[in-house]
């Protein structure tokens, strides 16, 4: 028997103990049973508990992107034998991040919608778990969106750097995090409007700002632009946290009927 | 094995859904009977750990459930009252998905969703699309993936609304096998569902449970109040306004003969006849039963 744990029982006894062989081997057999008679938990990571989920939860949101994606690229080759493709391109690319980060609405409150929030949560993976591998199925096939846009549009870019990350990289990002921020905080019938309506706006903005201000934006500083997209992706890491973090019990307990 | 709720209560605002709830289940089937509005829902969503209590605890052989993460997630199986699912699922998508998300693996449950399928006799349509399927049908499938990882405590909410009557008796003798080592608690309504299996049963009322014991020890409470009568078809309206009729069947004489529940006599020459836990849920439940009825 260990120092602490006899120091921890005379403490606790609060009296001398001076536990015979026979007694202690008793204790161990009845540790033993107890330990043995419990049910057995099968080891499991959490990236194995995520990845399990990919098969279900990846389905109709790869099936989205991909036929996103496809529209996408349809758009594109059309567009690239248009004499304005080169200066309309920044505009172009940042409308398809915005259209690529919207591809993940209708993911948001699935469960909700289809009343599968309790089944879910009362299972071993765990209501945060699960949107994580939602989240992580979200995000393969945006970078994957993302990726071909950039692949599809490099040869035509005057400056690739920049394109990249204004108006690619930073209006996904902004509209990835404004979508999050809405729908973590408005009610999840509702939230899903206001995104996309914001969603909309995001890309009109970026539509004209990329049209009139192509040549001021593409002369930023490649820093500031970093810089940027680094706010954007710490706030969308925080609001991620927070979508992780929600209680499910939350919304069960407005049904409640009284 | 034990279930333990302790001192339980959960308040929205200003208002008390389960009251200070005290219980001790232990193996067997449990039948948690009560009205609509009891508090059967949330002690049950308490019990399963969706829902916080505002005061009290659940424990788990003596260890507080909410400490216990998903070693308490993985020893119960949980049937919500609103089944919902996935519309692209099919009956075997469904139970995969679950049984990943209980963590069993994929060589585990192949036999367990095999085996479950034919208990329940879903075989046959193991293929199709859950949406596709009829009330009850869709009800077995939810009762399957509640016992998918062959659970200690089977928390079952509102099991048999949408079965047919031969659903019911195989779901009965179904839950009767499994409980033999396990704890199965039944939240229902419907009192016949658990009468002729339940071990124990637990009564609530506006949030508190009002009464725990076997069926023949909550019947003691209706005991010499329950009637049988012959009476006149054209008398059966007043009857009804003034006592507490509890069945009704026409004879070939062209008269009624009536069950009626009450503390005493109310109908001349009737006599005292065996309680039945239907009996005893409608005397305590007559206020609700009433407004119901729109009395």
């Amino acid at each position: 028997m260990s120092k602490d744990f006899r120091q921890k029982l005379k403490n606790e006894l609060q009296e001398s103990i001076e536990p015979s062989e026979a007694h202690l081997d008793q204790t161990v057999k009845l540790a033993h049973t107890a330990y043995d008679s419990r049910r057995k938990l099968r080891n499991m990571s959490t990236f194995e508990m995520i990845t399990s989920q990919f098969r279900f939860v990846a389905r109709p949101v790869w099936l989205l992107q991909g036929i996103a994606l496809l529209c996408l690229c349809a758009f594109m080759c059309v567009g690239m034998m248009s004499e304005q493709f080169v200066s309309k391109l920044p505009a172009l690319v940042s409308v398809s991040a915005v259209f690529v980060s919207m591809t993940a609405f209708p993911l948001y409150g699935r469960s909700r919608r289809y009343k599968m929030r309790e089944i879910e949560s009362t299972t071993r993976i765990s209501h945060p778990r699960l949107i994580l591998a939602k989240l992580c199925v979200v995000g393969i096939g945006d970078v994957v969106c993302l990726a071909a846009i950039i692949i599809l549009a490099l040869g035509e870019m005057t400056a690739p750097a920049q394109i990249v990350l204004m108006f690619i990289l930073l209006p996904f990002l902004l509209s990835c995090t404004v979508s999050l921020f809405i729908m973590n905080r408005v009610k999840e019938e509702y939230a899903t409007y206001v995104s996309t309506g914001l969603c909309i706006g995001i890309g009109v903005v970026y539509w004209t700002m990329a049209t009139k201000l192509q040549p001021l934006l593409t002369q930023l500083s490649i820093g500031l632009a970093i810089a940027a997209c680094a706010l954007l992706l710490l706030t969308l890491f925080f609001e991620c946290r927070r979508l992780m973090r929600q209680i499910p019990s939350q919304d069960l307990q407005e049904v409640l009927i009284f | 094995m034990e279930l333990e709720i302790r001192n339980l209560s959960k308040r929205y605002g200003n208002k008390t859904a389960v009251d200070n709830a005290s219980l001790a289940i232990t193996t067997g089937v449990w039948g948690l009977i009560g009205a609509n509005g009891a508090g059967k829902t949330t002690l049950m969503r308490m019990l399963t750990g969706i829902l916080t209590p505002t005061s009290g605890k659940v424990l788990y052989d003596g260890v507080e459930t909410s400490t216990m993460g998903e070693a308490y997630r993985d020893a119960f199986g949980y049937l919500p009252q609103t089944f919902g699912f996935y519309p692209e699922f099919t009956v075997t998508d469904y139970l995969e998905y679950v049984a990943t998300l209980k963590g069993i693996s994929k060589s585990e449950y192949k036999t367990k969703i095999d085996e479950l399928l034919e208990l329940l006799t879903l075989t046959d349509v193991r293929k199709k699309h859950i949406k596709k399927l009829s009330g009850g049908m869709q009800r077995r499938v939810g009762i399957a993936q509640a016992m998918l990882n062959d659970p200690d405590i089977l928390i079952l909410d509102e099991p048999t609304s949408g079965l047919d009557p031969g659903e019911r008796v195989r779901f009965r003798n179904l839950l009767s096998e499994f409980a033999q080592s396990r704890i199965v608690l039944i939240s229902t309504h419907i009192v016949s569902d658990v009468e002729y299996i339940a071990t124990r049963n637990a009564i609530m009322k506006d949030g508190e449970i009002i009464g725990v014991g076997t069926t023949d020890e909550l019947l003691t409470g209706v005991s010499g109040k329950v009637f049988a009568a012959k009476i006149a078809r054209s008398d059966l309206a007043y009857y009804e306004s003034v006592t507490r009729i509890v069945s009704i069947k026409g004879e070939d004489d062209g008269s009624i003969s009536v069950r009626y529940i009450s503390d005493t006599q109310d109908i001349p020459n009737s006599q005292p006849t065996e309680p039945r836990l239907e009996d005893l849920y409608l005397w305590l439940f007559r206020q609700e039963a009433a407004q119901k009825e729109g009395f």
